[in-house]
């Protein structure tokens, strides 16, 4: 927490409330909090998008998630031209990883958030499917439960276009909110905990059942202070391994 | 032999031979929009509601605007062998000028033209000497000359009518980070949109004099008051001249008059109508009706010059549909009030035709379904 302090001092800012109301709704969430793990604080990063002015004071730490995590929002304007059922808002895409879950009506993995931004525009552009970024991608994995058709290394998952792979690094699973969390944990990981640097993959519905896919958000931490926020910042190819076997 | 068969029992063999060849083309052949039974329209709102917008067509690649020729055709079917059509590969802004619809690509690094008065395709910026590194907000002239925001080369490139390029305005010296470009419709003023990146102050709009490449004035800075701006993104000119610029990252719609003094803001964050998430491109129509894109939400909300909002056109869909999006980012209103709105995930423009004008009216119309030519007198 002093640390934490400090760093606010050092970027001129001026902020009321702590960081135990954001880890508290983190909780909520279901998000897996590192302890003992460095703390990254958005504050510091490119992702507060209201920094590096002295004349924008951040009155209220959610005017810093403002910009990924929109908020319901107050009664909305009745359009002149059109009926709308009151109260319902426009759905998003899923920005905090629920998607297809009881009470999510996110239509569009956590990418889509990041691509709403990252679109050459305001931060730098990716180019989704090519294969420096494989981004809503099944896991070619495989993972606990899981059970091959037949025979060794065979194509598994017609229905998804995805043999299984054994160059790749097996999957964790678990089941939270009784629903299936997968992740690829990184070294010094502890089994069957996922942690912060471990690196989550995001559960669709498939006719195979829960599968695990990857996004962007599977490599890249949104929240970390590392470079590019990447999960694993170990040099060597730290990133890479932790999912392939090579 | 033939002497010998009856004149109807020949038509007949020839009518069974039409048939047969009608069949095995409608087996192997594409089948054309026209022979295809037209869904009923989708309009927008809809019903009970009066409708105001009828979604028309998508623009994905060439085809849409230079079909086959019967003899690629002819070849398709005899020998299988295709003609390669070019398509969108991430199109960011659209921008129109009498039926001709030019789309910016920022992964191609080109502006692609349906040309559609002309049925043609092709692309702008693969000049070798003054090549487009990554086009994003494009904007046209009532004479038809093309103004590109190129990021990269943080230049505004302008080309004439025919594509060719003209001159450039501006240089690293001037743009911190350009997303936008939108000029006046008498292609006097240039409105330049910085939207100068987290770790900038130079969130602002620059004004230059359009022919001489001048820079005349500046509006805004970084802030959240009225008047500055958090990312800015794009710029409209609507009602009496006024500016209306999308302040992203306030969550807003800026509103200034022709000379850059703010007048008002309309808009917040938030996911209810009216609001805005991730507000991207904006556009007006010719009665000063102002349309913004937001990618988040997956559609674009129409207000009047005021900023009341009259309705909103486009649901978020991992499936794709017309006027069903992922990412959507440029919009553009025509003379004809006809709206184009591009998604970069499903790479094509939707087209809506207000509901006031039939599809055969306006720029596009005419230039898709000509006018028949008038029987001549004898």
């Amino acid at each position: 927490m002093r640390i934490m302090v400090k760093r606010i001092a050092a970027t001129r800012w001026k902020f009321p409330g702590s960081m135990g109301a954001i880890s508290v709704l983190l909780g909520a969430l279901g998000i897996f909090v590192a302890s003992g793990s460095s703390y990254s604080d958005i504050r510091n990063t490119k992702h507060n998008l209201a920094q590096m002015h002295p004349e924008m004071v951040v009155k209220d730490e959610k005017d810093i998630c403002i910009f990924c995590h929109t908020p319901e929002g107050a009664a909305g304007q009745a359009p002149g031209w059109a009926r709308v059922s009151a109260g319902a808002g426009f759905v998003q895409y899923d920005d905090i990883g629920r998607l297809g879950r009881a009470g999510s009506r996110a239509v569009g993995s956590t990418s889509m958030a990041c691509l709403s931004c990252h679109d050459s525009t305001q931060a730098i552009g990716v180019m989704t499917f090519s294969y420096d970024h494989p981004v809503g991608v099944p896991y070619p994995g495989t993972f606990p439960g899981y059970a091959p058709m037949s025979g060794s290394g065979a194509p598994a998952s017609l229905t998804v276009g995805v043999p299984r792979r054994f160059d790749f690094r097996p999957a964790q699973v678990a089941t939270v909110d009784n629903r299936k969390v997968f992740w690829v944990p990184t070294p010094g990981g502890a089994v069957g905990t996922r942690l912060r640097s471990d690196l989550p993959l995001y559960t669709r519905e498939s006719p195979d059942g829960e599968i695990p896919y990857i996004e962007c958000t599977s490599c890249h931490d949104p929240h970390a202070e590392t470079r590019t926020f990447l999960r694993v910042v170990e040099g060597g190819g730290g990133i890479c391994l932790a999912c392939h076997d090579k | 032999m033939n002497s010998i068969i009856p004149g109807t029992m020949m038509a007949g063999v020839r009518a069974l031979a039409a048939a047969l060849l009608a069949a095995g083309l409608a087996a192997c052949g594409p089948t054309t929009p026209e022979r295809a039974e037209k869904p009923a329209p989708l309009v927008f709102p809809s019903p009970p509601d009066e409708p105001r917008f009828v979604y028309e067509r998508t623009l994905r690649s060439s085809i849409d605007v230079d079909p086959l020729s019967k003899e690629s055709e002819l070849r398709l079917m005899l020998t299988g062998e295709a003609t390669t059509a070019e398509g969108l590969v991430k199109p960011y802004a659209v921008a129109v000028h009498q039926g001709k619809v030019y789309v910016s690509d920022t992964v191609d690094r080109f502006v692609k033209v349906f040309d559609f008065p002309n049925r043609k395709y092709y692309k702008i910026g693969d000049d070798d000497r003054e090549p487009l590194a990554k086009p994003l907000g494009i904007d046209v002239d009532s004479a038809g000359n093309l103004y590109v925001a190129d990021a990269t080369r943080k230049y505004v490139m302008v080309y004439d009518a025919s594509g060719k390029f003209a001159r450039k305005i501006g240089g690293p010296k001037s743009f911190e980070r350009l997303s936008s470009v939108t000029v006046d419709p008498e292609g006097n003023r240039l409105y330049v949109v910085d939207i100068g990146g987290v770790t900038s102050d130079q969130h602002q709009v620059q004004v230059f004099d359009a022919k001489s490449g001048n820079h005349l004035f500046n509006i805004g800075k970084r802030g959240g008051e009225l008047g500055e701006f958090n990312l800015p993104r794009d710029l409209a000119v609507g009602k009496e001249g006024r500016l209306y610029v999308v302040d992203g990252g306030n969550f807003r719609v800026q509103v200034f008059d022709h000379d850059g003094k703010p007048i008002k803001a309309f808009g917040k964050v938030g996911k209810q109508p009216g609001q805005f998430s991730r507000p991207k491109e904006i556009a007006t129509d010719p009665q000063g009706n102002v349309y913004v894109a937001d990618a988040a939400f997956g559609n674009f909300q129409i207000f009047d010059p005021e900023g009341e909002l009259l309705m909103f056109i486009g649901d978020r869909s991992e499936r794709e549909a017309p006027a069903k999006y992922l990412l959507p980012a440029g919009i553009a209103v025509d003379e004809d009030g006809r709206v184009y709105f591009v998604d970069q995930w499903f790479r094509r423009v939707d087209v809506f035709r207000p509901a006031a004008i039939k599809e055969n009216e306006g720029y596009l119309g005419r230039a898709i379904y000509p006018p028949e030519p008038k029987a001549e007198k004898k």
